[in-house]
């Protein structure tokens, strides 16, 4: 038997009585390119959580390099080991710079007490050359791009002889014309006898470069195949063969006048959207997480600056500039990350779902509690949130009760249109039911509302329309009649 | 793949903004009273800064570190306290002055400590101990002033010179300022704080025990504030406990001024030194021309926050584009 | 004229320097009262004229003044502060004696021989005390051309050490100084030494250094009248001797603490069953407090006394928010104690003119860089202030505003 560069064996991992992830079985040869594929929450992270050291694997999983068995109690031991791992979330320290940066990795330089500088410079330089790149070792990580910055954790990793390096989505967040320089790096690496884990979605990107691809799903190893005996049409299916638990079907709401229209608009991260969304309908952004959707809810919102297009709101032209005005012209914004900005979890629930009444509701300039008190009761009673006392802070309830306050302490103040932003991230599977029938019930008394959601099953039966997007562009709108998973996940992930 | 470049004046002024508004600042101080550039008087302001000097060093490691670090000027004057009380019970003065920079020591060590494992902020942790080592102060001397009257310890400390021109502590400021220069800038220590500084989770992956260059920089703090309250002892002639009240504000805000990044990180010790040089012409050139200590208070608050300003304008605007 | 002139001149230059030593000892009896310029212009001027202006005229002397100390034998400070366990070791270099200032009029400022230019270097100057002494010293400079140079150490002697540095260099005639640091001065003082420039000294003088000349107040009496205040009171309500007195003090030493306290302590050392026991802090708010938990805890205290300005006001906030009628005495005459000696809160308080004592200073120094030889101590006068005179000393120490005015809010 050959021996492998690395070897995994029965690998699965439970997160608090939650399994994740079920035996997966890898064998990475020397100098392979390897392709993790899989939709969001499939169990790539994970997976890669664990070659890096950062979660044990259950019982029964098994690591091996080069043949020895490694038990991985940290980060350290895997870098030891020469696997190295590039996070999309970059660890380089932006003030200090490239060649310092380079050699942190490099152990054997930094035995001693003092700092041998000149040899960092040559260290780097000698990495950076074999990169081919003309990034000066003495430049402030701080003033690298994303791209550049990319490089210098990937010159991190062969500076310390890396025998593999595992790279987490690394072209999600640069340029085309920087993928196409990072993906000869990657071709160079391989060449040179280096071992990588590649995880993308791009699916060009993927037939180009990989030798292997395995594909997970819901945290199942679904195949490992030959990137030359596949298609995409068969890794999609792959991908998505998932079907929503609590099946779940919208009632048709007859859909009224367009109230929000949107032209060619235009930020610093995406171009050239076009849509239009009805009274009563329930719009779908569709995407890859990282595709720029949440960032379109923020520009119309006024959250963020928008750079050109124009926007019709009730049939009048719209230039969004605060959510003051926002919220004014009857819109809403259910955050994505409830936590950081939906919420305020150390507050009560009675303050929280206060948080847009408040306004109007002084009595000479003082709170009127009571009132407050009433319309919270209000709509603790409309979307059933479950608690014993509005005196609670917000933390202390469960996901689904959470998403309901977040999206509540919008409802008093009557919106026309709800920009919706991951609507079920996190919360279990009867509190999605419970929020589809709170939208079903908006969209029925007349409220639009547009939102977000990386769940294609979830999308495919709430939606009426679907605008899929992919790296800041607009793929396609996909109306209620034609919609499928497949079609959703190939726009999404090809271009 | 470009970052935006500003313009070499910018870029000049960025880097050497705390040179440049020391200059600004002796140049009009020197204008308006010629004495503030006399020889001797540089010396006398000199020595006033040394103890803040030295404090400012071991404050720019731990700001480095991402840490903040109350208790300098507390344990300093617990220093002075005890290195009287130890005098006074005719302890040697060289076995005396050992002691009480263990203690110093220890007391760097004990914030870290404290902090790691009580999961404790340092800041608050310092909070503590800065009320607690002043507490200790008072009730060793009972609010008393304890005299030193040790001429060889009010030589080298307080008002000795160097071949009767430069005044001891300026000596020991300049000493120690080449010493924390190179444990900062040339070795393992420097170059860890400022990595678990601007990004403890990439320090975690190098494999840096984190915990344990927490401790040695806070004992290498708690070293410099002891040789600060030795400064300090030796100027006034005695241990006070109620010495070096704003000693470490004064310390932070010189770090600051010279660039060090309150959140960590970055830092560079002559931008320290800048940075204390700065707050010591404030001091004496507003001295000089006879301002009540409340306009210098004030002065010395507007310029923190035009040295800050300054430091976070000049870094939001390093954008970095991406071109497409 | 021409003999009058002669014995003008002679006396001038034994009395303008308030007694000198040695050779002038034939005219040193038991009261010995210095007479000046400025005195005697304000009350003999029409009878000086021409050359002899620039020198006294005496023959009047200025009542104001009582020796205490032979001239020759100047009062010796270490030995005073020594009988409190203070620490103290310093030289007054001028040998004229020790005299009384007996107030009753404005302190006589010499005409200087020269512009002098003089530092004054305050340990603090935001505080009423401190207010004072700066406006009297601010103003008598102006009267008699003195150029003033300024520091406010705000309680940090590195700060008044450096100042005082500065104005070695810039050549100052003179320092006038009270330190923020007792012994910490000293480096400044040897520095002030070195560089041959004479120093004044005023409210405490310095634990460490030399100076030429001191002007202070008798704290220890400060504290004993209140104290005799405080017992007179308790004898005239009847009450048995028996119980407890809380006095607010700071929490760290300070000279002008350790003496008043021990003059206080002398008039109940008969009273074995009188405990006095301190409540320590800084601000009027930590006595406030403090002196709140001991109204609650000993309702039946015999007394209270304010060892200074902000113990006196925090206390008597505080009896007055428990609306009790306890008796308190005090030392220092901020403008809200004489306030609270007006309406009664306050029994009364031993109190001194920091203006007086500016212009002591500053009468002193000019004397020196005339090159007179002047007392080597200079007493300024302790007044217990109570509701009988109260208004009257108000007037005196504020330059003439009235507690009514200042009542009023104006």
């Amino acid at each position: 038997m050959a021996q492998y560069i690395l070897e995994l064996k029965n690998i699965g991992k439970t997160f608090s009585g939650v399994n994740v992830l079920r035996g997966v079985n890898l064998q990475l040869e020397k100098g392979e390119v390897h392709v993790l594929l899989g939709e969001n929450g499939a169990g790539k992270s994970t997976l890669i959580k664990i070659i890096s050291g950062y979660h044990h694997p259950d019982k029964g999983g098994e690591i091996y390099v080069e043949g020895e068995r490694k038990e991985f109690a940290g980060p350290k031991q895997p870098k030891d080991a020469g696997i190295h791992t590039i996070y999309q979330e970059l660890t380089l320290c932006k003030d200090m710079t490239v060649a310092e940066n380079i050699v942190i990795d490099k152990q054997d330089q930094l035995k001693g007490f003092l700092l041998k500088r000149k040899q960092f410079k040559e260290i780097a330089e000698k990495v950076l050359k074999r990169l081919g790149s003309d990034i000066s070792p003495d430049e402030m990580v701080r003033n690298l791009s994303i791209a550049e910055q990319q490089i210098v954790e990937i010159g991190k990793a062969i500076s310390a002889d890396a025998k593999v390096i595992i790279m987490d989505e690394p072209t999600s967040s640069i340029s085309h014309k920087d993928s196409e320089r990072l993906l000869e790096i990657v071709e160079q690496l391989r060449d040179e006898g280096v071992t990588i884990i590649y995880i993308s979605h791009r699916l060009q990107e993927i037939a180009r470069i990989a030798d292997r691809i395995t594909v997970l799903r819901d945290g199942n190893q679904i195949d490992t195949v030959k990137n030359e005996a596949v298609t995409e049409e068969e890794l999609i299916a792959m991908m998505v063969g998932r079907k929503l638990e609590d099946a779940y079907t919208k009632e048709r709401v007859e859909l009224g006048e367009v109230v929000l229209k949107v032209e060619n608009m235009c930020s610093d991260v995406f171009t050239d959207i076009s849509f239009e969304v009805h009274k009563g309908e329930i719009f779908g952004f569709g995407g890859l997480v990282g595709s720029k959707r949440t960032e379109v809810l923020e520009t119309i919102f006024g959250v963020r600056p928008m750079t050109g297009g124009k926007i019709w709101l009730f049939g009048e032209e719209y230039v969004p500039t605060t959510p003051k005005q926002a919220i004014k012209r009857g819109m809403a914004f259910v955050t994505e990350d409830r936590k950081k900005t939906g919420l305020v979890l150390c507050l009560p629930i009675l303050d929280n779902l206060s948080m847009l009444n408040a306004k109007g509701s002084t009595k000479g300039g003082f709170l009127d509690f009571k009132r407050l008190k009433e319309l919270a009761q209000g709509q603790r009673e409309a979307l059933n949130i479950r608690i014993s006392t509005m005196g609670l802070p917000v933390q202390t309830l469960s996901g689904g009760n959470q998403q309901k306050v977040a999206l509540g302490k919008w409802l008093d103040i009557k919106p026309k249109i709800i920009l919706f932003d991951e609507p079920t991230r996190g919360i279990d599977i009867g509190a999605k039911a419970e929020i589809y029938k709170i939208m079903a019930g908006l969209v029925k008394e007349g409220v639009s509302i547009i939102m977000v959601s990386s769940e294609l099953p979830e999308l495919i039966s709430v939606a009426d329309n679907i605008l899929v997007m992919n790296s800041g562009r607009m793929r396609g709108i996909i109306g209620r009649e034609e919609i499928s998973q497949e079609l959703v996940m190939s726009l999404a992930t090809t271009s | 793949m470009k970052s935006t470049k500003r313009s070499g004046f910018v870029q000049f002024f960025i880097k050497y903004r705390t040179i440049l508004i020391l200059i600004v600042l002796v140049i009009v101080f020197t204008c308006l009273n010629p004495i503030f550039l006399n020889s001797k008087n540089v010396l006398n302001m000199l020595k006033r800064m040394s103890y803040v000097a030295l404090t400012a060093y071991g404050i720019t490691f731990i700001m480095t570190m991402g840490e903040l670090d109350l208790s300098g000027g507390s344990m300093a004057a617990l220093v002075g306290v005890v290195l009287g009380t130890l005098l006074n019970r005719k302890v040697g003065l060289a076995p005396a002055v050992f002691l009480v920079m263990v203690m110093a020591v220890a007391g760097g060590v004990l914030n870290a400590l404290v902090s790691i494992y009580g999961r404790i902020n340092s800041f608050l942790v310092t909070l503590a101990t800065m009320n607690i080592f002043r507490g200790i102060a008072m009730i060793i001397s009972n609010g008393r002033t304890i005299p030193i009257k040790n001429s060889t310890f009010a030589f080298i400390f307080g008002n000795g010179s160097l071949f009767g021109i430069v005044p001891m502590p300026v000596v020991i400021m300049v000493v120690f300022f080449v010493i924390s220069y190179f444990l900062y800038h040339k070795t393992k220590l420097g170059f860890y704080a400022k990595c678990i500084g601007g990004n403890v989770e990439a320090a975690k992956v190098a494999g840096v025990s984190v915990n344990q260059y927490k401790i040695v920089v806070n004992a290498l703090a708690g070293f410099a504030y002891g040789l600060a309250g030795l400064i300090l002892a030796g100027l006034m002639n005695g241990g006070m406990s109620d010495l070096g009240e704003t000693l470490s504000m004064d310390a932070i805000a010189a770090s600051v001024l010279g660039g060090t990044a309150i959140a960590g990180g970055v830092g560079s010790m002559w931008g320290t030194i800048g940075g204390v040089l700065i707050m010591g012409s404030l001091n004496g050139g507003m001295s000089l021309l006879g301002a009540q200590s409340h306009h210098q208070m004030l002065v010395k608050g507007l310029v923190i926050i035009f040295a800050v300003y300054l430091d976070n304008v000049l870094k939001d605007r390093t954008v970095v584009t991406k071109d497409h | 004229m021409k003999k009058k002139g002669l014995a003008l001149l002679m006396g001038a230059a034994m009395v303008l320097a308030l007694a000198g030593c040695g050779s002038g000892g034939e005219e040193k009896k038991e009261t010995k009262v210095p007479e000046t310029k400025a005195a005697a212009e304000t009350k003999g001027g029409e009878e000086t004229t021409g050359a002899e202006e620039t020198k006294a005229a005496a023959g009047e002397k200025n009542p104001n003044f009582e020796y205490v100390v032979e001239a020759g034998t100047a009062s010796d400070v270490n030995d005073y502060y020594a009988q409190y366990g203070i620490e103290c070791d310093i030289t007054i270099r001028q040998k004229g004696g020790s005299v009384n200032w007996l107030g009753g009029g404005d302190v006589p400022l010499p005409e200087p021989k020269e512009k002098y230019t003089i530092g004054f270097a305050a340990y603090t100057t935001v505080d009423e005390v401190g207010a004072m002494y700066l406006e009297g010293i601010q103003e008598a400079a102006k009267e008699i051309g003195i150029e003033l140079l300024i520091n406010d150490a705000n309680w940090d002697q590195n700060v008044q050490n450096q100042a005082i540095e500065q104005w070695i260099l810039q050549g100052v005639d003179g320092v006038i100084l009270s330190p923020c640091d007792f012994y910490g001065i000293k480096d400044a003082l040897d520095a002030l030494e070195e560089a041959g420039i004479p120093v004044v000294s005023y409210d405490a003088p310095p634990n460490a250094g030399n100076v030429d000349a001191v002007v202070m107040y008798d704290a220890v009496e400060q504290g004993r009248l209140a104290g005799e205040a405080l017992l007179e009171a308790l004898k005239a309500g009847n009450t048995e001797m028996k119980g407890n007195i809380y006095y607010g003090t700071l929490p760290f030493t300070h000279p002008n603490a350790q003496t008043r306290e021990f003059g206080f302590f002398s008039v109940f050392e008969e009273y074995p069953d009188v405990k006095i026991e301190a409540i320590t802090g800084e601000a009027p708010e930590e006595f406030y407090s403090g002196m709140e938990g001991k109204i609650q805890a000993d309702p039946g205290m015999l007394g209270a006394w304010g060892l200074f300005s902000s113990g006196t006001y925090g206390m008597m906030q505080a009896i007055a928010a428990s609306d009790t009628d306890i008796l308190l005495s005090s030392v220092d005459n901020d403008r809200v104690i004489l306030e609270g000696i007006y309406n009664g809160s306050v029994l009364g308080s031993t109190g001194y003119s920091a203006i007086e004592g500016s212009r002591l200073a500053l009468m002193q120094m000019v004397n020196i860089l005339n090159g007179e030889e002047v007392p080597g101590i200079v007493y300024q006068t302790n007044t217990f202030i109570t509701k009988d005179n109260v208004e009257e000393m108000f007037e005196e120490y504020y330059a003439g505003a009235t507690l009514a005015d200042f009542m009023a809010g104006n």
